[in-house]
């Protein structure tokens, strides 16, 4: 099973409901046949712009990460069922970052600027 | 079409055996010019395969340089690094020559900052007021 990377935004809100909105997003997970391996909190702070979801505007949210490993047909049901959800401003389900190789770079391939210097005209 | 004639000279006017035939070849529009000729002993032949060049690679030739990024995973996550390589008026990033990376960076670089900018992560229109006292990477 490929290995996703959940960047959630939630409401701000008190703690218990913090927590238990992320209980029932892992279980929802969960129930899906997902395995979640990891949950890590990026903290509490301003939105970078206001976001508006469910009818409502938000300045502030708490940033979360999950990864998982789930299989590939249940990643759009995920998404719609936390779209659904009414403390959750902003979900968003990305291959995992680790899992992808870095490959290896030749360099910086030097442009002959002076071809570009007199472009072919664009023909229409 | 051309006729080529080469000839070598042999040691006496009498060694007639050692004079050279002629090497003709008549090409068409779209074959290749072919020399063939049965060369005397005495003469070496220029066009022999010990003596020419063989082709090689450029020995002096140095490795293409590398960009400050080459061999490293470029994360929407590390929002700093991409605030570095925008404009920070208007938010646009900055091309490949100002930025001085390779090709395959840069578009990571644009792919990066588009997802963190839409996933919640990173301001569009300016930069962010944590990061604005950074080093400024191009004026």
């Amino acid at each position: 099973m490929p290995r996703y990377e959940l960047a959630l935004i939630l409401k701000a809100m008190q703690r218990r409901e913090t927590a238990a909105a992320l209980k029932r997003t892992v279980e929802a997970l969960m129930d899906k046949g997902a395995i979640v391996r990891n949950l890590e909190n990026l903290g509490e702070r301003a939105l970078p712009y206001k976001m508006s979801a469910h009818s409502q505007q938000h300045w502030r949210g708490g940033y979360f990460l999950v990864d998982f490993y789930a299989p590939t047909t249940t990643v759009q049901s995920i998404m719609e069922h936390l779209s659904r959800d009414i403390d959750v401003i902003r979900p968003n389900i990305v291959k995992h970052p680790l899992t992808q190789e870095v490959k290896e770079c030749e360099g910086i391939i030097p442009v002959p600027l002076e071809e570009k210097l007199y472009a072919p005209k664009k023909r229409k | 079409m051309a006729v080529v004639f080469t000839v070598c000279s042999g040691l006496g006017k009498n060694n007639l055996t050692h004079w050279v035939t002629a090497a003709v070849c008549l090409p068409g529009p779209r074959t290749h010019m072919v020399l063939w000729r049965r060369g005397c002993p005495q003469c070496t032949p220029a066009t022999s395969k010990e003596s020419l060049p063989a082709a090689m690679a450029n020995p002096s030739e140095e490795p293409l340089k590398k960009c400050f990024l080459c061999g490293k995973h470029v994360h929407y996550k590390n929002v700093q690094l991409l605030f570095q390589l925008i404009y920070p008026h208007t938010g646009c990033v900055h091309g490949r020559q100002t930025a001085s990376l390779c090709g395959k960076k840069q578009e990571g670089i644009s792919k990066a900052i588009k997802r963190a900018q839409i996933m919640g992560l990173m301001q569009v229109m300016c930069k962010g007021p944590a990061y604005l006292r950074d080093l400024k990477f191009a004026t």
